[in-house]
């Protein structure tokens, strides 16, 4: 009976793990098999890489929604890497355990708002200021990134706080001891030390940024023509799987397409983990 | 171990005895958006009728209506899009019409129009008038606002006023009828259309051709959809009961439903 239940959770987090995998690769292999239609046609890129999206009259370019989901992604990131380092530095300078302890919560509570909530607040706020800020509709790229940076920017500040926190304290302490200041040991001792966490966090944010959809996709107007400018409207992949999904039914190519378009995401996600495991095995 | 075998023959008994069983049963229905205000008054009231029994709606689009419902994912579709093979497979539904659901083309207040021929409104909807001037308004860029693909709306607004033409690819989507309303109140220029039997506050609803929307002449207005419910053949009676009690509900006009179609 004692040789059972030790056994039990290494059998439980054994049975969890291949689960996990099972789902995971079926995943994978549903949106192998869903998109191999289209990439078994001759010339798929050409097909897939245009620009107009008209799918009724069979016409699949998605380069309109590369363009959107790079341009609203690099948007938000230079947004937010800023705000995002300032709130990590200052959270690591000597501060009061109340405060910090304070801002750090406020961080996570933060991070757990759901999207629909940044998605309504860029309607109600962010929508109007574009419009009268710059013209035209409001609904935007630029709209997006700007509520995908400030939806990011908890979530950032508290792993650049964390990689910061990394850095031992001795070399803090060294550093000040040799006459640097705050300033100098932050930029040539503290930065270049926590630079793969660093990374590494820039790398998570970028997925989040690329993967989220429904605060994206309330703001971004879901316009599927090349976007013209920063605050033109336009849509990425993932609020275009959102918008036609319902009226793609398995097996129809329109659907090869979504999968396609899923499996791209997939793939993006992969590079930046890998690029992220990178950074953080250099030396 | 032994409480856990007492568990067990406790669950066994309670469950035998019926005091666990659960004797409600539960339907669904998924589709149109803009049937959704009445659809939920409606079911409350067949909810009261059939005690046991609870209905989920959700939206999703007429499309997806059609697709669920086919599938067996939903009992009841609501769709204003005509069932095809693409999207039903060989599914024969069976359906009711829900009535006449007119269609209202409404712009921002201050575009300073309030009547367009059907050729304006065509030329405005396809993007080839880009500012308001051109149709007598005021010089205002036009910003056209659409629905998504699955939308029967858009599907009739594509075949009834633009003769099989599109809306320019350079409309902002609107995922639902809601969200359309409130993107053309709050942006200015911005033209649109929404399924509604009321008339929207604070935008203009377009008289087209001379033609005004009131709901007393709602009956007269020539631009509607007819919102369905789609079951399968094989649908149990309560289904049918329920798609028969939605589809002659005195209030349906209250929701802006009208005249029934058979």
């Amino acid at each position: 009976m004692s040789m059972v239940r030790d056994r039990a959770p290494t059998r439980i987090t054994a049975a969890a793990t291949a689960t996990f995998a099972v789902v995971g690769l079926g995943l994978i292999a549903a949106l192998l098999l869903g998109a191999w239609p289209l990439i078994g046609e001759p010339r798929p890129l050409a097909n897939l890489l245009g620009g107009l999206w008209d799918p009724l009259r069979g016409a699949y370019g998605l380069a309109p929604f590369f363009v959107g989901t790079v341009v609203v992604t690099a948007t938000a990131m230079a947004l937010t890497l800023p705000f995002s380092l300032a709130v990590a530095v200052v959270l690591s300078r000597p501060l009061p355990d109340g405060v910090r302890l304070g801002a750090t919560r406020v961080l996570t509570v933060l991070t757990a708002v759901p999207s629909v909530i940044f998605g309504w607040w860029g309607l109600l706020a962010v929508v109007p200021w574009v419009r009268a800020r710059f013209g035209g509709a409001g609904f935007s790229l630029l709209a997006a990134g700007l509520v995908l940076a400030i939806m990011v920017t908890p979530t950032l500040s508290l792993l650049f706080y964390q990689a910061l926190r990394s850095v031992p304290r001795a070399f803090r302490d060294g550093s000040a001891a040799l006459g640097a200041t705050p300033d100098q040991t932050l930029v040539r001792m503290e930065l270049p030390c926590a630079l793969p966490l660093l990374i590494q966090a820039v790398l998570i944010a970028v997925a989040r940024a690329v993967g989220e959809t429904m605060a994206v996709q309330m703001v971004i107007g879901g316009q599927t023509v090349l976007p013209t400018g920063l605050t033109s409207p336009g849509a990425t992949l993932t609020t275009q799987i959102l918008t036609d999904m319902s009226i793609f039914p398995p097996g129809t190519r329109g659907h090869a397409v979504l999968d396609v378009m899923a499996l791209v995401l997939m793939v993006g996600m992969y590079l930046l983990v890998r690029l992220a495991e990178r950074w953080v095995a250099m030396p | 171990m032994t409480w856990l075998m007492g568990l067990i023959v406790a669950l066994a008994c309670l469950s035998s005895s019926g005091v666990l069983s659960v004797r409600s049963q539960h339907l669904t229905m998924v589709g149109a958006t803009s049937a959704l205000p009445y659809l939920r008054r409606a079911v409350a009231g067949w909810e009261a009728e059939h005690p046991g029994y609870t209905v989920s709606v959700s939206g999703g689009g007429s499309v997806a209506g059609l697709i669920e419902v086919s599938r067996g994912r939903a009992d009841i579709g609501v769709s204003d899009v005509r069932p095809n093979q693409v999207l039903t497979g060989k599914v024969d539904l069976q359906s009711l019409a829900l009535g006449r659901l007119p269609i209202l083309f409404i712009a921002h207040l201050a575009v300073g129009v309030r009547n367009l021929s059907r050729a304006q409104l065509q030329r405005l909807l396809m993007g080839q008038s880009t500012n308001w001037k051109a149709v007598g308004g005021t010089h205002t860029p036009v910003i056209v606002m659409t629905r998504p693909l699955a939308s029967g709306s858009l599907e009739i607004v594509q075949h009834e006023v633009l003769r099989g033409g599109r809306v320019t690819p350079r409309a902002i989507v609107a995922l639902s009828n809601g969200a359309m309303l409130a993107a053309v109140q709050e942006t200015p220029g911005a033209l649109g259309f929404v399924e509604s039997g009321n008339i929207p506050a604070k935008v203009a609803v377009l008289a087209v051709d001379g033609q005004v929307f009131h709901p007393h002449n709602a009956g007269q207005w020539p631009f509607y959809a007819v919102p369905r419910l789609y079951w399968r053949p094989q649908a149990s009676a309560s289904v049918k009961s329920l798609a028969l009690y939605l589809a002659t509900r005195e209030y349906r006009p209250q929701y802006g439903i009208f005249d029934r179609v058979s």
